[in-house]
């Protein structure tokens, strides 16, 4: 069973049609505060000025916003912060190193999410994240991501 | 009642602030842990609703300090977690956390049932 299939059988009670659309400007205020950090901080990742207190940061960025993100059952922006969690975990823990590699495609993930998010504010439903979330799963390489 | 609730996450804070206030119940809010434990200088809540990972102090720090001001267990506290934070629910209950509510799952009646069953205890 995948992530996102255990999250539609625990959401018993998403939030009533109301407060969807009574919160939403809040997340997507928020929603894009969390990637301008995320871009902040891998931009000082790629020019090795990355401290653990960035890395830090970035692995609360994603947190808060994969967290905010569940709520409003936004699926894709959920499954991607959630993915990005698990990859800033592992580098808060030293489990493993932020390849250039995996620089690239977690820049290239960070701008897809601000066009979800645009999606969101614009057609009011998500773009599918699916196949990025899968390249950085592959790239960061680590059992529980 | 006055509940003093301790998230960074602002969407978090203000949603859960204005549905709990719904249930009349008052509602001080600190942005990390550090504010947060400033603020129980202040004053004494019936309860805390604390969030995990927050910047500057997070939650496991502000129950470590709430134990060395001899706040715990005095103050029901209630974790504000996430999916997948389960081994940091079990800290912090070994920490004097008294139970925990998943964040994302939202659902006030539950929410608030919680909160009346702890301060009555």
């Amino acid at each position: 069973m995948t992530t996102r299939e255990i999250l539609r059988i625990v959401r018993k009670m998403p939030l009533s049609q109301d407060d969807q659309v009574k919160y939403k400007s809040l997340y997507l205020q928020t929603a894009r505060q969390y990637v301008t950090e995320l871009k902040d901080g891998l931009n000082q990742l790629g020019t090795g000025s990355g401290t653990d207190e960035v890395v830090a940061s970035l692995h609360r960025a994603a947190h808060s916003l994969g967290s905010q993100s569940a709520m409003m059952s936004y699926d894709s922006m959920q499954m991607i912060s959630s993915t990005l969690e698990k990859i800033f975990k592992a580098r808060v823990e030293k489990k493993i190193d932020i390849s250039d590699a995996l620089l690239a495609n977690l820049v290239s993930a960070v701008n897809e999410m601000e066009k979800c998010l645009n999606s969101i504010d614009t057609d009011t439903k998500e773009i599918d994240l699916s196949k990025t979330v899968e390249l950085l799963k592959s790239t960061a390489n680590i059992p529980e991501v | 009642m006055k509940i003093l609730l301790m998230e960074d996450d602002s969407f978090f804070r203000e949603f859960y602030a204005s549905k709990l206030q719904e249930k009349n119940i008052e509602v001080e809010k600190a942005a990390d842990g550090e504010e947060g434990l400033e603020k129980l200088k202040e004053f004494i809540p019936d309860l805390v609703l604390l969030d995990i990972i927050m910047p500057k102090k997070d939650g496991f720090d502000v129950l470590k300090e709430m134990a060395q001001m001899q706040l715990l267990p005095r103050i029901p506290v209630l974790m504000f977690s996430t999916l997948g934070q389960e081994h940091d629910v079990e800290k912090a209950r070994l920490l004097g956390a008294r139970g925990y509510v998943n964040k994302s799952f939202f659902d006030l009646d539950k929410l608030y049932t919680r909160i009346m069953e702890l301060i009555d205890k």
